[in-house]
């Protein structure tokens, strides 16, 4: 077998692709969509085709993106102790960290409850428009690599599950009561997680690549 | 199946780690860019490993301030008591909430340490260049990088405590230093397991 120290003469990449966890090239396959494919060596997901996938992830990204505002403002929820009402949303636990001088901390929830989110969806909703219609304003192929980057510092999903963590911690000592902004949080959470899902980033980014071709050539 | 075993690298081709589009090596390999999506080509091992370690070493250094030092101060009728991690846990016992308990001890202590040593093993096996397990070592790493991010649960939980116990004379919660150390423990074993790349536990085993 060959190593990786001599300098082989390189063979034609069409219809071969590699998988991104061993580096083992593989013939390529033209599947069907609900399809998943495994690499044969290390088990890792080669490609996972979705159906009407650009499709699914425009509207869900713009369904996300309405509802992000919402979910961030209203109230998440309201301690009730003694006469003495305290309600709480995801910016309100950033300000009273950065007001008791914890900033690196602040910014990092800030980023990843917010900022990251936000981004991801709006990154989504940018790249799904220019291959749908096949527009070539700005660089999608700049803004899906973003996305790629960013995908595992957004944490929405994490915070819920410190929102029900607090939750049994507060209910003994106090009232605790759920208000809309909870509602709005945990639509945001399931369009999120599945605009995730719908996504085929094989596909997206072949159509990228097709965008990218005729703009050069 | 005449290439089974035949890596894009061994055969003069390489992938780009970002949008996974296969192309020919050019003979300077550090400056290309992918045709693609115009992301950086590096395949350099010694850079990666560096970087790797650099993090690794760093948020072991962390995670003992992380978790012997106070992560909230609660003021309870005039009475302040600072909780470390370990505290909270054996609150959420004594209080019967077993789930709660096992949840944090999980995300909080347990995650970490097994990041930490996950990435290192891994490490110290390509150095040592042991050629075994490379199957189990590559699901070890992906399972590494799924769940780093839940270690930012108590994080969250703080955030959330802070705005809403802080009801005057009565009863406060104030973060306290760990938290900051916790924080840079997650960040930077997240940040770790990005810098390395696997298709190193794969190189020249064929």
């Amino acid at each position: 077998m060959a190593t990786s120290q001599s300098n082989p003469k390189p063979i034609d990449p069409k219809g071969l692709t590699a998988c991104p966890e061993c580096d083992l090239l593989i013939q390529k396959t033209t599947p069907k969509s609900g399809v998943k494919g495994l690499c044969p060596r290390c088990k890792c997901m080669l490609f996972h085709t979705k159906k009407d996938s650009v499709e699914r992830t425009l509207i869900l990204s713009l369904a996300g993106l309405i509802l992000f505002l919402p979910a961030m403002v209203l109230p998440i929820m309201t301690l009730n102790a003694m006469g003495i009402e305290r309600t709480s949303n995801i910016l309100q636990g950033i300000t009273t960290l950065f007001q008791d001088d914890f900033h690196l901390v602040a910014i990092l929830v800030l980023l990843t409850t917010v900022i990251v989110p936000f981004l991801k969806l709006l990154l989504l909703f940018y790249v799904s428009i220019s291959v749908r219609f096949k527009v070539n304003l700005g660089n999608p192929a700049l803004a899906f690599r973003s996305y790629k980057r960013l995908d595992e510092w957004g944490m929405l999903e994490v915070y819920m599950l410190g929102i029900l963590v607090s939750i049994t911690k507060l209910t003994d000592l106090a009232q605790v009561s759920y208000d809309i902004g909870l509602f709005c949080f945990v639509f945001l959470l399931i369009i999120t997680l599945f605009s995730s899902v719908t996504l085929d980033k094989q596909q997206y980014w072949s159509l990228i690549g097709r965008n990218v071709s005729t703009k050069n050539g | 199946m005449a290439r089974e075993e035949l890596t894009a690298l061994a055969s003069g081709l390489i992938q780009c780690p970002d949008c996974h589009l296969l192309t020919e090596k050019k003979d300077s390999a550090t400056k290309t860019r992918c045709p693609r999506c115009n992301a950086k080509f590096c395949f350099e091992t010694s850079a990666s490993l560096t970087r790797t370690w650099a993090l690794l070493i760093s948020s072991l250094i962390l995670l003992f301030p992380a978790n012997l030092l106070p992560i909230m101060t609660v003021t309870y009728l005039g009475d302040k008591e600072p909780n470390t991690i370990m505290d909270g846990i054996e609150h959420f016992i004594q209080s019967g909430s077993y789930f709660i308990a096992l949840l944090i001890f999980v995300a909080s202590i347990l995650v970490p340490v097994f990041k930490i040593t996950g990435v290192i093993l891994i490490m110290i096996s390509i150095r040592k260049k042991w050629k075994t397990w490379l199957r189990h070592k590559t699901l070890m790493f992906r399972i590494i990088k799924f769940i780093g991010r839940w270690s930012m649960l108590d994080i969250f939980v703080i955030a959330i405590m802070v705005t809403l116990v802080n009801l005057g004379t009565l009863t406060t919660i104030v973060p306290a230093p760990a938290a900051t150390y916790f924080a840079g423990v997650v960040v930077l074993t997240m940040a770790a397991a990005n810098t390395f790349d696997s298709r190193l536990i794969w190189e020249d085993t064929e």
